[in-house]
């Protein structure tokens, strides 16, 4: 069985192409492409696609708003954002709002989709910058937030960051901690869950008053 | 001392000289002792004048071996005291004046003002009234420049007047006492004033005034139940009506003054009011019997109890008179007689006084001069404070005025300083914010520069593949390389963007981030090619900011080794290590390829050159050898390349 791809981008000629490009492919196809988040919004929870490639800069509402409404509806679907440059503020957000992977547009259709593939197998990309935003994210945590409900990171979570800071692969990393590739995967699939569940706890606090920390 | 204190507070009564008398007994300090005998000197001189001598000469004696000249005056004083008591009024005089020139000497005010009326008392007691009236004049002038007063002075002064028969001055003086005294409050003693200005007024002729005068006199005194004021005023109201020959009332009020002097035993006035009384008598023809009796009685009185010359003269004056009147001219020539010998040997003793006067004057000239010169010297010393207060004043207005002005000119300074500081600041906010412009031009130039170099090529090249790709349409194999060789500049084009990207972003410009970038790229890079790759990298690189010159400029060369050595030299292993001692920065990579060969060299040598400039640029030395593989070496001094 193929993986059920649904696109939204706002310019036509590169929606076009990635359509071709997927649709062309084998074991990949494209069931919807959307030019708005707001299509997007009223059409993927009926169709529940395995992976959705997310464009951040939309007219109308981001990417990053149509990820943190559409996650909650479908828990299953992998969102995998696409941006122009690697913003990694930008890319940080996304995967706070629920995103499991993201793409530089200008990588090459063959690396567009073994992303598409590690993903939908549950791998969850991390450059060696992401790594230290999430390392910084949950230092910030531990720091403000101790009192509240937060989820923090486990010391193998943590040695896995460091590492990834440093420039290394997941093999390497696996080959040094003495753990499979799979388990890297899993660990960080983990460290992105935490990162989103800490984000709904912030907009949670945010919306009633951040009681518990005050 | 103390215990002479506490007997002070006790009474002067026997008990308390006696209690002196102990302590001088047991006195060991000549201080205390000098204490004790004039003080059982001075008490004594009223009752005991002889004990008082002999302790006034103790006192003296002490007080000589002392040289404590205070004792000393104190000693004269309290003999002149007890000579005085005895009527020896001329040794009084000699040591109230020995008193009083000690206490000139001593420049003491109120101990030479008591003095001199210590002499003043005993010129008058001695009948030598125009010495004690220069006295007490005398006495009353320094009373007014030391704000000391006893009102009893003008009295005396206008008592004394009277007595030497310048009624003009006693009237005068009396009632110039009476203001001054109305000041002070004192009713005794303006009363004693009223009484001899009624006297003044009586002897100069204005009987009428006299007479309102004195019976005002006399009612306030029987109010305040006043005998001794009383028998004087009585006297003088009885001289009244004898000079308005009113003899009627003249003999009712000499018989009341007689009766009141009798009272206060008063032998002078008693003696006088009788013989007043008789003449009186002898004058309204009363009954003869009655009036030989009085007078009798006033005769036999004078001989026995008076000796005061003065009150005898006028005594035997009324005595003669009043004989005259009865017819007995016998006793009335011999009273006459007796009259002009008294006030001859009277005047005769003026006269000797007139010389002794003479010296009084020339000495209350001195006191005068003294008095004077003390004057002037405490004028000139209160101008002369006046000055330093001027003085002070000016000196202190100088200062607050020099203060104000060094305030002012620091302000004004300061001020300036503070504009001289702004402008400074400004100039250096300006060539601040020029020298960022300069950087901003600078990086502007160089992003431009960048952009160009590595995307223009790439880009342009892609155009004219494309462009090319047309006329090749009817060559198939050769459009599909095209095609090929058009997707593959497109991704360098958009990987060398990345890269660029990657070098603008702020964030990354740390040393950690660049060797992490490094590993990274080249695991990117490497993994999907035939090439194994090892990494010997330090456990810590520590995140010092680095300048984007030194991030990009390492970055690329790095890169560009990792190329050469895939594309180039055909290498199968590459090691990449990175170190970073003594803050170099060091990044060795090394391949198994084929390395250099000399006819490749020229081919490679602009890539080779361009990594050198590279590094060269930012400080560091870049080494390439070539042997089995290449191997590029680049060392970098973090030192001159941090932010």
């Amino acid at each position: 069985m193929s993986i059920q791809i649904a696109i939204i981008e706002d310019q036509d000629e590169i929606r076009d192409m990635l359509t071709i490009l997927i649709s062309g492919s084998e074991g990949f196809e494209c069931v919807a492409s959307y030019s708005n988040a707001e299509d997007a919004i009223a059409g993927i929870p009926g169709l529940k696609p395995d992976v959705v490639l997310v464009d951040i800069h939309l007219p109308g509402q981001s990417g990053i708003s149509c990820i943190t409404q559409l996650k909650p509806l479908c828990p299953e679907t992998q969102f995998m954002i696409r941006t122009s440059l690697e913003d990694t503020d930008t890319i940080f957000e996304a995967l706070k709002a629920g995103a499991n992977g993201y793409i530089v547009k200008s990588t090459s259709p063959s690396k567009l989709l073994d992303a598409i593939v590690e993903v939908y197998h549950g791998g969850s990309p991390m450059s060696s910058q992401i790594a230290r935003k999430v390392v910084s994210s949950f230092q910030k945590n531990e720091i403000s937030k101790i009192k509240t409900e937060v989820a923090l990171l486990s010391k193998r979570e943590n040695e896995i960051l460091q590492l990834l800071s440093k420039g290394l692969r997941y093999k390497e990393i696996a080959d040094q901690l003495f753990l499979s590739t799979e388990t890297i995967r899993t660990h960080i699939r983990n460290i992105y869950e935490k990162l989103q569940v800490n984000s709904r706890t912030d907009a949670l606090n945010k919306a009633f008053g951040n009681r518990n920390n005050s | 001392m103390l215990a002479v204190q506490v007997i002070f507070a006790h009474a002067a009564d026997k008990h308390f000289l006696d209690s002196v008398q102990a302590v001088l007994d047991t006195a060991r300090f000549a201080n205390t002792r000098l204490l004790c005998l004039y003080t059982l000197s001075f008490e004594n001189g009223m009752t005991n004048p002889r004990e008082a001598i002999e302790q006034g000469w103790q006192c003296m004696a002490l007080a000589n071996t002392q040289k404590d000249t205070a004792y000393i005056l104190n000693a004269y004083n309290a003999l002149g005291n007890a000579y005085e008591t005895l009527s020896d009024f001329d040794s009084a005089v000699y040591f109230h004046e020995k008193s009083y020139q000690l206490a000139v000497k001593l420049k003491s005010k109120s101990k030479m003002i008591a003095t001199l009326a210590n002499v003043a008392n005993c010129n008058k007691l001695q009948g030598n009234y125009q010495a004690a009236l220069e006295k007490y004049l005398l006495v009353y002038r320094m009373m007014e420049s030391a704000s000391v007063y006893n009102y009893r002075v003008h009295y005396t002064i206008a008592d004394l007047y009277l007595r030497l028969g310048d009624y003009q001055k006693a009237a005068e003086h009396s009632r110039f006492g009476i203001n001054k005294i109305e000041q002070g409050n004192d009713e005794a003693a303006t009363l004693s004033l009223y009484v001899t200005l009624s006297r003044a007024l009586l002897y100069s002729g204005k009987t009428d005034s006299a007479l309102v005068i004195i019976k005002n006199c006399l009612t306030k005194y029987k109010k305040y139940a006043d005998d001794a004021g009383l028998a004087t005023a009585l006297n003088v109201l009885g001289e009244i009506y004898l000079t308005k020959k009113m003899y009627a009332e003249a003999l009712l009020t000499f018989s009341e003054e007689l009766e009141m002097q009798n009272k206060l035993q008063n032998k002078n006035g008693t003696g006088l009011a009788q013989v007043n009384r008789a003449y009186c008598m002898a004058l309204l023809h009363q009954d003869k019997k009655k009036t030989e009796a009085a007078l009798g009685e006033a005769e036999q009185y004078v001989l026995h109890q008076i000796s005061n010359s003065e009150v005898l003269i006028e005594i035997y004056r009324k005595l003669s008179d009043t004989y005259a009147l009865m017819g007995n001219t016998d006793k009335a020539y011999q009273y006459a007689t007796r009259y002009t010998v008294l006030n001859d040997s009277v005047l005769n003793r003026d006269k000797f006084r007139q010389i002794m006067d003479l010296q009084t004057k020339f000495e209350s000239e001195k006191v005068n001069k003294l008095l004077r010169q003390q004057k002037s010297q405490l004028q000139l010393q209160a101008s002369d404070i006046q000055k330093r207060k001027m003085q002070i004043v000016y000196l202190s207005l100088a200062f607050v005025l020099m203060l104000l002005a060094g305030l002012y000119l620091y302000s004004r300074y300061r001020s300036k300083q503070k504009i001289k500081m702004l402008i400074a600041l400004q100039q250096q906010e300006k060539e601040k914010e020029q020298a960022i412009r300069e950087k901003e031009t600078q990086e502007r130039f160089r992003i431009s520069k960048d952009i160009h170099d590595e995307l223009g090529a790439g880009i342009s090249k892609i155009s004219m593949m494309a462009t090319y790709s047309r006329q090749q349409r009817n060559e198939p194999g050769k459009i599909e390389d095209t095609i090929d060789a058009i997707a593959k500049t497109s991704q360098e084009v958009a990987d060398n963007m990345h890269d660029l990207v990657w070098s603008l972003n702020p964030e990354n410009a740390t040393l950690d981030n660049l060797a992490a970038r490094i590993r990274e790229y080249a695991g990117d890079y490497l993994e999907e090619l035939p090439v194994e790759v090892s990494f010997v990298f330090p456990g810590e690189i520590p995140a010092i900011s680095i300048t984007k010159e030194f991030q990009r400029n390492v970055f690329l060369t790095c890169k560009e080794a990792i190329n050469n050595a895939v594309k180039h030299a055909s290498a199968k292993k590459i090691k990449i290590q990175v170190t970073y001692n003594n803050q170099t920065f060091g990044v060795e990579i090394a391949d198994d390829g084929k390395g250099i060969k000399e006819e490749n060299k020229r081919k490679s040598g602009n890539g080779l050159r361009n990594m050198q400039h590279r590094i060269e640029s930012i400080g560091g030395t870049f080494v390439l050898t070539s042997n089995n593989g290449v191997t590029i070496s680049i060392s970098v001094p973090v030192s001159g390349n941090a932010v």
